[in-house]
């Protein structure tokens, strides 16, 4: 079976079946360009395809109707709802710490995974907006927020990303990267980051 | 995941024309993470519209070093140590072949022949040999025609790590230039004052000579992110060393052009154009353009801090370096942001750049190697983020 544009959309809705599920979050993680199967290509429908189907979307949705207006309505609803619901959800202050030198610790939490390098620490705290840390660690935000770091640094989180946090002088300060800045340094810093956190 | 795809999805319009007959590929770092994705165009004119965009897999997020030869695409996996060989088909990349190596992370790659490519890892750092691994590929039968491993001298116990930037084949040579580095605190490096030229007898993969370059130091790059060399029409081979604080990290030394004529092992002694010397700054990556002309990409030094703004801020500027007298001409393109782009191309009568500018443009811009006019070509997508790369594929 072959990913298609309609299993990228079944996908994001939630509506994949366990087997198409499996197969969108192999072809997600796979280390090949284009497809699940190396045999296989998948380019037509995540090329060309998929840009038609984007544009025939696209052009519906310029029809306004009442369906739409009760749909947007109900957007807004849950919105409002979601908003009271993270408004009084409990947020919290955690202190996480990896003594060991070499060996990196994981840490899962409500609002955000986290992972320390050897001889790390972080002190999270949502209630207060505020963190400090000393070495280095990878966080996965499951929630929007802004933290405030030692400098009095801004620092913007948000959720489904992944960023490296490091205090390391050979970056010059306190550097927050995202996933996509880590391909802009020199690829000996990028070896030694991939030989700490084999999963970023 | 949801996040990623479904921005993709939606945040693209694009109208596509199916089939084009594409002339360039650029890749392009998206917006909010998305996938990184090829756009294939027609023409790189200002008026050019049809184009098609495909996204790659999430996974390649960052990923911008292939080989782009004659519209054949091959990556090398850092995880696997595959070689894999792709084609575009119309709108489609197309998995031809590939190739089960036993090293990663190749560093300096070149064209022997049409077929023939060579490429060059470093091997067995753990172990503190200053060795390389040099491997043969024949991109058409998609076979190793041969692999051999060569220890290069003049490591020393303070900068044991090896460097090999540049590789070239003549008269039946192999020719490498290295240089030794070491690690400085958890995550930095520094290059040693000295780089060195060895010649390989091919056949037998002896070494034969080692030339001493004191001049400058850190040759080339990775040059399946950047080009660092070329040769121009008479067969001349030129390079650039990259000792700045994105490569070599030996700041006081300059970035310099060097020449190797046709024909000669030895890196010729009487030429050198200093980069640094002339315009204050380093620089990386060269492109030939024709006539004894060539494009650098330089960093300017007042606009950056360190690494935690040096490939956002809007710094890099191109200028036109003469290879015969030295004189070197800025090129009024906008202010571009990124480390390491290859992001130019040139005919007979333009030299091309995709520049990603302060205004959030994304764009290709022209320069007019005759009335040294700037002007404006195709406007790339607004999802773009960073235009890490444009090929041509004919």
């Amino acid at each position: 079976m072959e990913i298609n544009q309609d299993m990228l959309l079944k996908y994001t809705a939630g509506q994949c079946s366990e087997g198409e599920k499996l197969l969108v979050e192999k072809w997600l993680d796979n280390d090949s360009w284009d497809s699940i199967d190396d045999n296989r290509t998948v380019a037509e429908e995540v090329g060309q395809t998929m840009w038609n189907n984007v544009s025939i979307d696209t052009a519906k949705t310029k029809r306004i109707g009442w369906l739409a207006v009760a749909a947007a309505a109900s957007i807004v609803f849950l919105c409002g709802i979601s908003f009271l619901y993270f408004k009084y959800e409990t947020l919290d202050s955690r202190y996480f710490a990896n003594e060991s030198f070499h060996q990196t610790k994981f840490f899962t939490e409500d609002h955000y995974d986290v992972l320390l390098s050897g001889n790390s620490n972080a002190s999270i705290d949502l209630v207060n907006n505020k963190l400090i840390f000393s070495g280095d660690f990878i966080i996965k935000p499951k929630r929007n927020f802004t933290l405030l770091d030692a400098d009095h640094n801004t620092l913007i989180f948000k959720a489904g990303r992944e960023y490296f946090i490091s205090d390391s002088p050979d970056f010059g300060k306190i550097v927050v990267f995202q996933k996509s800045d880590l391909a802009f340094l020199p690829s000996n810093m990028q070896i030694k980051i991939k030989e700490q956190f084999r999963s970023i | 995941m949801l996040y990623f795809i479904s921005t993709f999805l939606y945040s693209c319009n694009q109208t596509a024309e199916k089939n084009i007959d594409s002339n360039f590929v650029l890749c392009l770092f998206n917006k909010d993470e998305s996938p990184t994705s090829f756009l294939l165009v027609e023409s790189l004119e200002e008026e050019e519209s049809a184009s098609v965009q495909i996204p790659l897999s999430t996974s390649r997020i960052r990923e911008r070093e292939y080989i782009q030869k004659n519209g054949f695409f091959y990556r090398l996996s850092n995880q696997t140590s595959v070689f894999t060989r792709y084609q575009l088909q119309g709108s489609s990349l197309i998995l031809l072949d590939s190739l089960q190596l036993r090293n990663p992370n190749f560093e300096t790659v070149s064209w022997k022949d049409e077929e023939n490519l060579l490429a060059v890892s470093r091997e067995d750092i753990a172990e503190r040999k200053s060795q390389a691994r040099v491997y043969q590929i024949n991109v058409k039968e998609m076979t190793i025609v041969r692999e051999d491993t060569i220890i290069l001298p003049n490591a020393t116990d303070e900068f044991w790590a090896l460097h090999v930037g540049l590789v070239d084949f003549a008269k039946g040579d192999l020719w490498l230039a290295y240089s030794f580095f070491k690690s400085k605190g958890k995550y930095g490096h520094t290059t040693s004052d000295t780089t060195y030229y060895a010649t390989i007898n091919y056949d037998s993969f002896q070494l034969k000579n080692i030339q001493k370059e004191t001049r400058s130091t850190y040759p080339g790059g990775f040059n399946i992110i950047q080009s660092y060399s070329f040769k121009d029409k008479k067969g001349d081979y030129y390079f650039m060393t990259n000792p700045g604080i994105a490569l070599g990290n030996n700041v006081k030394l300059p970035t310099a052009i060097f020449r190797k004529k046709k024909g000669q092992h030895l890196v010729d002694p009487t030429y050198m154009i200093n980069i640094s010397e002339s315009i204050g700054n380093h620089a990386y990556g060269i492109w030939y353009v024709s006539d004894g002309k060539a494009v650098i990409r330089n960093e300017q030094k007042q606009l950056y801090t360190d690494f935690s703004n040096f490939h956002s801020v809007y710094q890099f500027e191109y200028r036109l370096v003469d290879l015969k007298t030295g004189v070197i001409e800025k090129i009024h393109f906008p202010l571009d942001k990124g480390t390491q782009k290859e992001n130019v191309w040139s005919d007979d009568n333009y030299i091309y750049a995709a520049i990603d500018d302060s205004n959030d443009e994304h764009r290709v811009w022209k320069y007019n190697l005759q009335t040294k006019e700037v002007s404006k070509g195709i406007k790339l997508p607004n999802t773009t983020s960073y235009t890490v790369r444009l090929d041509y594929l004919k």
